[in-house]
């Protein structure tokens, strides 16, 4: 702050601190006024709300009835016998994360070789992160298809039998995991290559000349230094793959199926049965679950990945 | 070797797309790579001969018969499967009102992205060099917000919107997306870097605040506005759950509503949606290659999600 009184256009600041600090107020909340209206309208005021009539009973047409925790009892309830089956499938999805770090992480560093034609791959790399997950999954929904798919012919040159992966309540969740890994590692693709650019040559240089070979570079000096990154990716990964819903709608036509998750449960109860008290309470459930899943990433994997 | 095991992961997805989409509707099911054939049989006397075409005329093509060496004049609707069949395009483009759906992505995208850009940055601004009181305090519910997953919101801002009639309209679709927590918290921590003597010197110079967030500020955060700016574009141009819950209107709907509706219609036609995707995703393509590093930067600096 200045320190002695000066002219700033037609305003003198040799008023007292107390008008200094009003008008400070009224300039700073001025600046902040389109960005908190926003705030308060679509983030802060849409949370307290949702956890409010989380403990209504309200289908928007009726008056919303006070039932106290029975939303968040439903769910464990009978009632809601297949509540289990959409959490587990929510968690099964989890696994495209490791899955596509490590894809990404072989990419990128391949990538970072710097070998010929590299700008080349690189376009081709990073394509899937620009594409709508729409039209991906209206792909990879063909070669997912039982009879003609891609990846079924593939299975049959190995000898395997075809499967039907949209249809087979067993087999549809690894299908649409295929689809997720192959944006996601793009996606992963980029950001390890960042990181990678930014681990100093020297560093190789170094290791070389005192004899460690390139596997043990990659274990000891690339892997360390990325720990941030995997930090990043995973926590970022473990929240993408719980809110998974495009891939699962598109790919199935709506109906889910042995995909079905929180995320197409907490849709399929607000927008087709509009029970909105209990879509809340499913949501903040799944805050939850995504709350302890980052904590507990957080603990052991992300404390694990500093001190390797 | 390796990189070209990886790309084959990333690129045949689209060649297979790309040849389906070019198939004739009696060729889709035999799984085939090409999607036309070099040579093929027809009947003649009801026996089969391999032909090749030796010449293309208007409505046929004159074959040689490969086993008698004859030439004969054939319909080209026999032999229509050897060549691509482009008109799947046109049958998609049809079938669908991509353009219709395009200027709908384009126009909701566009609002997005300028209303973040101007009402993060100011707040982004208010937040990195303005003494109010409850600075600290609001910022911190905005960093707090951060970790409440996008349903949550939705349920509530679904009933606002219902409330004051604008579900199903080009507002409704874009008022929740002229803010965000996110990219406010990205800006100020880039506001947080550039040095305040710059600052200093301009408001001697007498500059109000406003006028030093326009001249100085706003110019010096080139990279971080064009980051927020693509991270905004891509995903709002990508969005699926937030505009299939509020537009219903078949002329308003958005390139990936509409274009799963197109999948749920045509279900089965794979051909044609391959052709149907093929055309929605080459817009994005070519955005990618023209601002290909600006767009990578801004992933990177953003931490975008698809």
């Amino acid at each position: 702050m200045l320190l002695f009184p000066v002219r700033l256009g037609t305003i003198t600041y040799e008023s007292t601190m107390k008008n200094r600090t009003l008008r400070h107020a009224i300039v700073g909340y001025a600046f902040l006024l389109p960005n908190i209206i926003g705030f308060l309208l679509f983030t802060l005021g849409p949370i307290l709300f949702s956890f409010l009539i989380s403990f209504f009973d309200w289908n928007l047409f009726s008056t919303p009835i006070f039932v106290d925790t029975a939303n968040y009892q439903r769910m464990f309830s009978a009632a809601e016998s297949h509540f289990w089956d959409y959490f587990s499938n929510s968690l099964y999805f989890l696994i495209v994360v490791p899955v596509q770090m490590v894809i990404a992480l072989m990419t990128a560093y391949l990538l970072n070789e710097n070998l010929k034609g590299t700008l080349f791959f690189k376009v081709i790399f990073f394509i899937p992160v620009v594409l709508s997950v729409v039209s991906i999954s209206i792909v990879w929904g063909y070669i997912l298809d039982t009879e003609n798919g891609l990846l079924n012919q593939f299975l049959a040159l190995l000898g395997m039998q075809r499967i039907a992966w949209l249809f087979d309540a067993s087999w549809i969740k690894l299908g649409i995991s295929l689809l997720v890994v192959w944006q996601g590692s793009a996606f992963s693709t980029i950001i390890y290559y960042a990181a990678l650019q930014g681990i100093p040559d020297q560093l190789y240089e170094v290791a070389t000349l005192d004899g460690a070979s390139r596997w043990r570079q990659f274990w000891n000096i690339t892997l360390p230094l990325l720990a941030p990154t995997h930090f990043f990716l995973g926590i970022t990964g473990v929240i993408g793959a719980l809110q998974l819903f495009a891939p699962i709608f598109v790919m199935t036509h709506g109906t889910a199926g042995g995909a079905h998750n929180i995320i197409v449960e907490i849709y399929w109860k607000a927008y087709h049965e509009f029970q909105m008290g209990y879509a809340s309470a499913l949501s903040w459930i799944l805050f939850i679950l995504i709350l302890v899943l980052s904590a507990f990433y957080w603990k052991y994997l992300g404390k694990r990945s500093e001190t390797a | 070797m390796l990189l070209l095991a990886f790309s084959a992961w990333y690129i045949v997805p689209f060649v297979w797309a790309l040849a389906t989409s070019v198939k004739h509707p009696g060729m889709v099911f035999d799984g085939r790579w090409l999607p036309f054939e070099r040579s093929n049989t027809i009947a003649i006397e009801g026996r089969l001969h391999e032909v090749r075409i030796v010449e293309e005329r208007k409505d046929s093509f004159l074959v040689r018969v490969l086993d008698s060496g004859t030439l004969r004049e054939v319909p080209k609707r026999e032999l229509e499967h050897l060549s691509p069949n482009w008109a799947n395009y046109a049958d998609a483009w049809q079938m669908v009102p991509f353009g219709r759906f395009f200027l709908n992505s384009i126009l909701v995208s566009l609002c997005m992205t300028l209303g973040q850009l101007i009402t993060c940055s100011l707040g982004g601004y208010a937040f990195s060099r303005l003494q109010f009181p409850g600075r600290n305090a609001i910022f911190f519910l905005y960093l707090a917000t951060l970790m409440i997953p996008g349903p949550v919101l939705t349920v509530p801002i679904y009933l606002l919107l219902r409330e004051y009639h604008l579900l199903n309209t080009y507002q409704g679709v874009i008022l929740p997306g002229l803010f965000s927590a996110y990219g406010t918290f990205l800006l100020r921590q880039f506001f947080q870097t550039i040095p305040t003597e710059l600052e200093d010197a301009a408001r001697i110079d007498g500059a109000g605040r406003f006028g030093v967030y326009m001249r100085i500020i706003l110019p010096l955060s080139g990279p971080a506005l064009a980051a927020l700016a693509t991270f905004v574009f891509i995903g709002s141009w990508n969005d699926f759950f937030w505009p299939s819950i509020v537009l219903t209107d078949p002329d308003m709907l958005t390139l990936p509503v509409g274009l799963a509706h197109f999948n749920d219609i045509y279900i089965f036609e794979y051909s044609r949606l391959m052709a149907g995707s093929m055309i929605s995703i080459a817009p994005a393509i070519l955005m990618y290659l023209l601002f290909q590093r600006f767009i990578t930067r801004g992933v990177v600096m953003t931490g975008l999600k698809g």
